[in-house]
């Protein structure tokens, strides 16, 4: 027995040379049966895709794949994000302005059933059920009794305002007259969904097997942490227009892997919602002959910024917060550290969501030294002169520890403050910037979820009714965004924003927004597609030119 | 034997009781949990998750059901994407894990064993300084910076194989030499210096004075000997890389169960955290066990104990 | 009576045997005397390094080399510099820094930053952690495997136990928990020990806990070796013997078995050394490094990486640096694994 040891070694050699040479043949061949007529969209995503059921989902990738299965009442147009009929044929408003009354076309599910407005008054109830447990049943709480059920005060789901009045016609009855109600309405939480496979299978129906959908695509195969696929729904009403056969979502967490990737053919797309281009890379992008050309830049309605912690001295005092906002020299940060033709930000809500301030319209606070200066001197620290040394703080992450660095270095030389730069993991970080005690600074983001200032000035600063993170109690601006609510003239909607805005970044600088988001986005010369400002791209409008 | 088995098993069992018990309260000690979101949930959504995972309950409680279930070979449900389990996950990724770390052994062994017994051979001679330089190399290049080399030059300069994924045998090339190449050089250091040790023995010089082949004295006589050491170092290597390496996996995007050991923390998926920290504790031990058995396999003088 | 191992014909002391041996060996010397010079680099870095770590320049982020300029004609490559993105802040007058383009031997980083000055400055936390690990090993390995192997029986099992428990601890996992469980929460609010702590970090620049996450395994195999070692030293003769003449535990363990064991330990601690360094490396990638701005190689590796076909230098000088000490440590190493070795032949 022995000799086998002392013979192994050179075998093995031989033989993984051997295994090399294989493998190399072996990869020549799958290039080649590759080519030929393109049916397949291969993109890279940079994590997990954890749920495909509209009720659980809540992070982007989610989100992406569940707008390829599912259809709701509403969309959003990809070039002005505004809400345009899906599943509804159109949509009626009561005089109050609280009920809304929509048709539904004809559509069937991908068992042949027909989809009923019975389907959306289901999931509307699972979801808002606090059993199901919904991350984001809270959208729903504009619904009537919505806001009772999900906390459990109130046990009949039944009386929740979502009414299915007949197979074609769904009731929803508000609180107050929102008038961003129809863009509500096609979130993927109000989606209609398969009663009779959820209640089959369980938590198990979103498997290849038992899963049934009502949108362009359906699920092929979901091989979790690996590689999911769509294919074609031919029970879906537009699916003649459908031209991209095969949809392979591959899980790809490294940026620059995936970038590599993308040169050698391997996806077909980066950016736009899927695996972002590494930050560092970009102008190499930008200045090749090659990938230039295949490089474009969309908006993404998100925001950067740094919110400010305002029971904590020396950042309790307004004029403090507005000489750090001032301080920070966005567009030099857009240059030269992203790269990624951002926009500057001296607002919160991105452009061009509805209730947002244009850019360049004086609100906010932009980037000017000599007056950062002077309002800190104001405060009672000339030349930065007693101030003490502040901690801002941010969640793990590569990108966020270069730019806190760059701002470190821009309040030392602009303000001579000393700032101490510190990161916490993410769910750490969560419950650190909740604390009244918290740090001083800390940077987050806000992306949108329906194109209102809605979901963001009320749902993200709202002193009481939202996460609060500043911990301010500003009196004015609830009133404004409670009353935005309920007014229902767009032009008067826009005003109280302004306001609030005004209040938010300006007077009282509770955060230093600094910068609007874009999606940078690298396609193929053969794929003609269009991003989603918002997140869950229409991949059914897409198609190969070869 | 048998008597030695069944030792190892009983301290198997007591070592993944302490583990087990040791990172219970580790984990659960950390701040945030697994419903903490950036838009927090309502306080009564999230009393309904807890219900519902059993997390409502006594610390101490929980405890004693996790015991309990685990000595089943249960370990629930993963939190982070519902519908998923924890035996689902390491059934799913262990197996491509476990394929690539095999792979990177072969490399590892086929590679090291040579290159540290010419080192020997021929000791303080440059092909002992070269043999070196390349093993150290192959060491202290870290693997952030080796993986995406690999890929600059094999996959994007010379075009001879895919970056990354784990689909056809050509795409286990790149991340099998990342994760072998590191591997090679600890074997081939160990190999040159118990090699070393082993050439200047008695039984070696009479092997010589027998006129047997010099190939033969090297590589049947002396490496048998010198293998042993090179043997204890295997079983660990293999426990670590069969049961996945992070880095390996995330630039190659191999769907192994690497990532997860890091991602569990992350989102606080206490039962995807104690499952696969459990299977690399019970791993680690097996292989420790089976290295001794093979010891005494290869050398009779050493016995069980 | 003697103390060390003397199976030696010749007069001479076995260490001044070693010693010369260790001398004749160019590789060996090569590499100890590029560790004294690192060393003695990063003790000193401030009055080596050309500008402090911190110190920015927007305006001269990615610079090349002034290096390059050498071999090729010099300024063509310092005009083209990092300015690539030529939109309107190119035109405003940079903040201040300095514009001497020859300070920038190393190039800079993505925030105009001195490579150089961070090479030098990173060097003090790589040699840090290769130093911490070394200590905590050989102070906790070596003495807990002596003692184990020395008292031997039933104190031995439950010592190894222990340790075979900890062996099966996954240590990313653990190092990971421990880092996550110290960085949480904010200074301000400590009290006793995890302040005390804390403050340490903070002046260490977030090394400590590095530390602690490389400490609480580094020792383990050190525990095993040292024990083996001792159980076959306690069959030879001169322990035997020194027992025969009442001589207690602590002199047993500290003038015969410490002075015997210390060779083959110390050859395993520089086998051992460029895994602590990686360690570091590791933990930058996951988010678990040192604080920024300070910097360490591995942060610098892991800043460099996504810009390897953009700008390669960021990442090729710490690369070259690290495996150059991870090579220094290896010959160093060696030279003293064959310097120590009663047994090879002349």
């Amino acid at each position: 027995m022995k000799r086998v040891f002392s013979g192994v070694a050179p075998a093995l050699g031989v033989f993984s040379l051997a295994l090399v040479f294989l493998a190399t043949g072996f990869h020549i061949t799958a290039t080649r049966t590759a080519l030929g007529a393109r049916t397949i969209l291969r993109l890279p995503m940079q994590g997990e895709i954890p749920t495909l059921d509209p009720g659980l989902a809540e992070d982007s990738s989610s989100i992406e794949v569940i707008e390829q299965l599912f259809l709701g009442l509403t969309d959003f147009n990809d070039d002005t994000s505004e809400v345009v009929p899906e599943l509804a044929t159109g949509w009626k408003v009561s005089a109050d302005g609280r009920v809304y009354t929509f048709t539904l076309r004809r559509a069937k599910w991908s068992d042949g059933r027909p989809v009923t407005a019975g389907d959306i008054e289901y999931a509307a109830r699972r979801n808002i059920d606090p059993a199901t447990a919904s991350p984001y049943a809270f959208m729903m709480y504009g619904i009537r009794n919505a806001e009772a059920i999900n906390k459990g005060k109130l046990k009949q789901v039944s009386l929740l305002g979502v009414k299915a009045l007949n197979r074609r016609t769904i009731r929803f009855t508000l609180i107050n007259p929102a008038s961003y109600f129809p863009a509500v309405a096609g979130l993927w939480v109000l989606r209609p969904l398969p009663r009779r496979a959820i209640e089959a299978h369980g938590l198990k129906w979103t498997e290849p097997a038992n899963m049934v959908v009502n949108g362009p695509y359906r699920l092929a195969s979901w091989r979790r942490g690996d590689k999911l696929v769509l294919r074609r729904n031919p029970a879906f009403y537009g699916a003649a227009g459908v031209r991209i056969a095969e949809v392979h979502y591959l899980i790809v967490p490294e940026s620059s892997t995936g970038l590599a990737m993308y040169e050698n053919g391997e996806v077909d797309m980066m950016g736009g919602g899927y695996l972002p281009i590494p930050l560092p890379d970009l102008p190499r992008v930008r200045k090749d002959p090659v990938l230039g050309k295949q490089y474009t830049v969309r908006p993404s309605l998100c925001t950067y910024y740094y919110g400010f912690n305002t029971l904590r001295p020396p950042m309790n005092n307004p004029l403090v917060r507005r000489a750090f906002s001032a301080a920070i020299d966005r567009q030099l940060l857009i240059d030269r550290v992203l790269r990624g033709g951002q926009e500057v930000a001296t607002t919160f809500t991105r452009p061009p969501t509805f209730g947002s301030v244009p850019a360049g319209s004086g609100v906010g606070i932009g980037y000017d030294g000599a007056q950062a200066r002077k309002w800190l001197a104001q405060a009672g620290y000339p030349g930065g002169k007693g101030f003490p040394e502040v901690v801002l703080m941010y969640n793990t992450s590569e990108s966020h520890s270069k730019l806190a660095q760059v701002v470190q270095q821009m309040w030392r030389r602009e303000l001579n403050v000393r700032v101490r730069v510190e990161n916490q993991e993410w769910k750490v970080f969560l419950i650190t910037t909740k604390r009244k005690d918290g740090p001083h600074i800390f940077r987050m983001g806000w992306c949108a979820d329906y194109p209102d200032a809605n979901n963001w000035l009320m749902e993200v600063f709202h002193p009481t009714k939202s996460s609060n993170r500043v911990h301010w109690n500003n009196a004015e601006f609830a009133q404004l965004t409670e009353k935005a609510q309920v007014v229902r003239d767009p032009a008067g909607r826009k005003r109280l924003y302004r306001r609030a805005e005004q209040i938010l970044t300006g007077e009282q600088a509770v955060i230093a927004p600094v910068y609007f988001s874009t999606s940078i986005v690298l396609t193929k010369p053969y794929l003609k597609n269009k991003v989603a400002p918002l997140g869950g791209n229409h991949i059914r409008d897409w198609y190969f030119t070869d | 034997m048998i008597h030695f088995i069944a030792r190892r098993l009983v301290n198997l069992v007591f070592a993944l009781f302490v583990l087990a018990t040791l990172i219970f309260f580790m984990v659960r000690a950390l701040p945030g949990g697994p419903f903490d979101r950036e838009k927090p949930l309502p306080p009564e959504v999230v009393k309904n998750l807890e219900a519902y995972y059993g997390l409502d309950k006594s610390l101490g409680e929980q405890y004693v059901a996790f015991l309990a279930n685990a000595a089943r070979g249960d370990f629930g449900p993963s939190y982070a994407s519902r519908g998923d389990t924890v035996g689902a996950l390491i059934l799913r990724h262990l197996p491509v894990s476990a394929e690539l770390g095999l792979w990177a052994l072969i490399l590892a062994v086929a590679l090291g064993i040579p290159l540290g017994v010419l080192a020997a051979y021929y000791h303080n001679t440059w092909v002992d300084f070269l043999a070196t330089f390349l093993a150290v190399l192959g060491r202290s290049i870290p693997t952030i910076a080796l993986a995406p080399l690999l890929i600059l030059i094999f996959a994007q300069t010379l075009r001879w194989l895919p970056v990354a994924r784990f689909d056809t045998p050509a795409h286990r090339v790149l991340p099998t030499l990342a994760l072998g190449l590191g591997m090679a050089a600890l074997i081939a250091r160990l190999a040159r210096s118990s090699m070393l040790q082993v050439i200047r023995e008695d039984y070696i010089r009479t092997a010589r004075a027998k006129g047997l082949g010099e190939f033969t004295v090297v590589f049947v006589h002396a490496l048998r000997n010198a293998l042993i050491p090179v043997v204890t170092l295997l079983g660990p290597l293999l426990a670590v890389v069969v049961t996945g390496t992070f880095i390996v996996e995330v630039f190659f995007a191999v769907p192994g169960l690497g990532r997860y050991y890091i991602t569990s923390i992350g989102t606080r998926d206490y039962p995807v955290i104690m499952g696969t920290s459990l299977l690399f504790g019970a791993v680690i031990m097996v292989m420790n066990a089976l290295v001794d058995i093979l010891y005494s396999w290869i050398d009779p003088r050493i016995r069980l104990e | 009576m003697t103390v060390t191992i003397s199976n030696t014909s010749a007069g001479e002391s076995p260490r001044s045997r070693g010693a010369r041996r260790f001398l004749r060996n160019p590789a060996a010397v090569a590499g100890l005397v590029f560790l004294a010079a690192l060393a003695a680099v990063a003790l000193f870095a401030p009055y080596f390094a050309p500008q402090h770590y911190a110190t920015d320049d927007l305006f001269s982020d990615y610079r090349p080399p002034a290096l390059y300029g050498l071999f090729s004609g010099g300024e063509r490559e310092a005009a083209q510099d990092g300015r690539d993105s030529a939109q309107d802040t190119s035109a405003r007058q940079p903040p201040g820094a300095s514009q001497d383009a020859s300070a920038y031997w190393l190039g800079a980083d993505f925030m105009g930053r001195d490579l150089l000055s961070r090479l030098i400055y990173g060097a003090r936390v790589s040699l840090a952690v290769a130093l911490v690990g070394a200590g905590i090993s050989f102070a906790l390995g070596l003495l807990y495997g002596i003692t184990a192997g020395y008292l031997g029986g039933r104190i031995d099992n439950a010592m190894m136990r222990v340790v075979d428990v900890l062996y099966a601890m996954p240590t990313l996992v653990v190092v990971i928990l421990i880092m996550v469980y110290f960085r949480a929460g904010q200074p301000e609010h400590f009290t006793g020990i995890k302040a005390t702590l804390y403050r340490w970090d903070s002046a260490l620049g977030g090394m400590l806990f590095i530390f602690v996450g490389i400490g609480i395994t580094s020792w383990l195999q050190m525990a095993r070796i040292a024990r083996g070692e001792t159980l076959s030293l306690k069959g030879r003769d001169f322990i035997t013997g020194a027992e025969a003449l009442g001589i207690g535990h602590w002199g047993m363990i500290t003038r015969h078995l410490l002075p015997n064991l210390l060779g083959p330990c110390i050859v395993l601690e520089t086998a051992s050394i460029p895994g602590y360094i990686l360690t570091e490396t590791f933990l930058s990638f996951i988010g678990l490094g040192v604080n920024p701005p300070m910097p360490s190689w591995g942060s610098m590796i892991n800043e460099g990486y996504q810009a390897m076909r953009s700008y390669p230098h960021v990442i090729l000088w710490p690369v070259l640096t690290l495996t150059a000490t991870v090579l220094a440590f290896n010959f160093a190493g060696d030279g003293l694994r064959d310097a120590l070795d009663p047994r090879l032949a002349e």
